[in-house]
């Protein structure tokens, strides 16, 4: 290191010196996500409260369907635990890591959903699949909104260096979550339902938390510019 | 080791600053403007942009201070919020426009004596030895008294970046001139 001495420059100086306070420091990423626990709970037991449990749950047993909701519910915080880590700057996570955690959950929710299908095959037969999937789908979407919100707030709260990451990361756990609540009460277990309407909500979901994140963004001025 | 205890001085220093010590800020300024002025200029080609980035990179590091962890290296924290200034400065310069279209500026009365001191040679020199972005910065709001939110709103810039931008320019102005 030099031994010339380096000043701050005077504007500097004075714009820092203007909003100079203690700060609290953030909470760690996997602190943060414990304070969505009972919003994700919420999430997970609210649908099955209003409605009732799947017609086929004794078929199903515990595993395919508290014990597969509960595991999504976890890997949903995990998730939203990875995105307010990413919001931190220094600890943005690869673009490969993003990449690999949604295929992971898509890969998870794929087998999830064959399993289901071939313990116990379930089709729309009465109703419209079209009217069935599109209450699937928007339903699934709106409940993940409010965890989607939360964690959106949350992030905002760091210095996403990277928006884009860190709102798929939060809107894809936002999702999870939601159909983690939505597979216990949604009496349908064919894939040709399944596939486009619940993880399908869980990639639109993941796409709107890519687009809140920009709009927040943008909105709180975090593009520096000079 | 040296690497070592430097990284922990930095850690400390940080800590300060979040706690609210200019000093502190100060001795980082001093430690991490070089780094930073070196990857700007390597990433920018340009020494001038590359300076003005850098003081954007604290006014946003300052802004960011809550976010850095002390269980983590400072140098990576400071290099993210470099790197993203970088990216959307770039990102922005294509939409920025390079100088102010004459009928798109709002009317104002320039100051008469202002406009008769401008008009001497000595002050048109100094004034084309600083950067463009500055001199328009700085003109705009001395001459056609613009306030440094539409200066920013034109340039597509913050308001404090504006500040920063006609400030730097008045002191480089100064100088030229008392060079003189």
């Amino acid at each position: 290191m030099s031994d010339e001495v380096v000043h701050v420059p005077p504007a500097l100086a004075s714009a820092v010196q203007r909003d100079l306070g203690p700060v609290r420091r953030l909470p760690r990423p996997s602190r943060r996500v414990l304070w969505l626990t009972p919003l994700a709970g919420l999430t997970l037991l609210g649908g099955t409260r209003v409605f009732e449990l799947r017609a086929d749950a004794p078929r199903l047993g515990w595993t395919l369907t508290w014990g597969t909701s509960l595991v999504e519910t976890t890997a949903a915080l995990a998730i939203i635990a990875l995105a307010l880590r990413d919001a931190v700057p220094g600890r943005s996570l690869r673009t490969r890591a993003v990449m690999l955690t949604a295929g992971a959950v898509l890969g998870f929710t794929a087998v999830v959903t064959l399993r289901t299908w071939s313990v116990s095959p379930t089709t729309i037969v009465r109703l419209s699949p079209l009217w069935v999937g599109k209450i699937c789908f928007t339903g699934t979407l709106v409940t993940a909104l409010p965890l989607l919100a939360a964690a959106a707030v949350m992030a905002a709260r760091a210095f996403s260096v990277r928006p884009w990451s860190s709102g798929a990361l939060y809107g894809l756990g936002a999702g999870l979550g939601a159909d983690a609540g939505w597979r216990l009460f949604c009496h349908y277990s064919d894939p040709a339902h399944v596939f486009p309407t619940h993880i399908g909500a869980i990639l639109a979901s993941s796409l709107l938390g890519m687009l809140a994140s920009g709009a927040i963004g943008r909105m709180r001025g975090v593009r520096p510019r000079v | 080791m040296r690497d070592r205890v430097e990284d922990q001085r930095l850690r400390d220093l940080m800590v300060a600053y979040q706690e609210g010590a200019y000093a502190a800020f100060e001795e980082l300024y001093a430690a991490l403007a070089g780094p930073v002025r070196g990857w700007l200029t390597s990433a920018t080609r340009d020494r001038s942009r590359a300076e003005d980035l850098v003081q954007e990179t604290f006014l946003q590091i300052h802004r960011a201070r809550r976010t850095y962890d002390p269980g983590y290296p400072v140098m990576p924290w400071v290099l993210a919020i470099a790197r993203h200034v970088y990216l959307m400065d770039r990102r922005t310069a294509s939409r920025r426009p390079r100088y102010v279209e004459e009928q798109q500026a709002p009317e104002r009365a320039i100051a008469p004596a202002a406009d008769t001191r401008l008009r001497g040679e000595p002050v048109r020199a100094a004034l084309r030895r600083v950067t463009q972005d500055q001199r328009h910065a700085l003109l705009l709001h001395h001459l056609a008294g613009w306030s440094f939110r539409e200066i920013g709103r034109r340039f597509g810039i913050r308001e404090s970046a504006a500040k920063l931008r006609s400030s730097r320019g008045m002191a480089r102005l100064r100088d030229e001139l008392e060079k003189k």
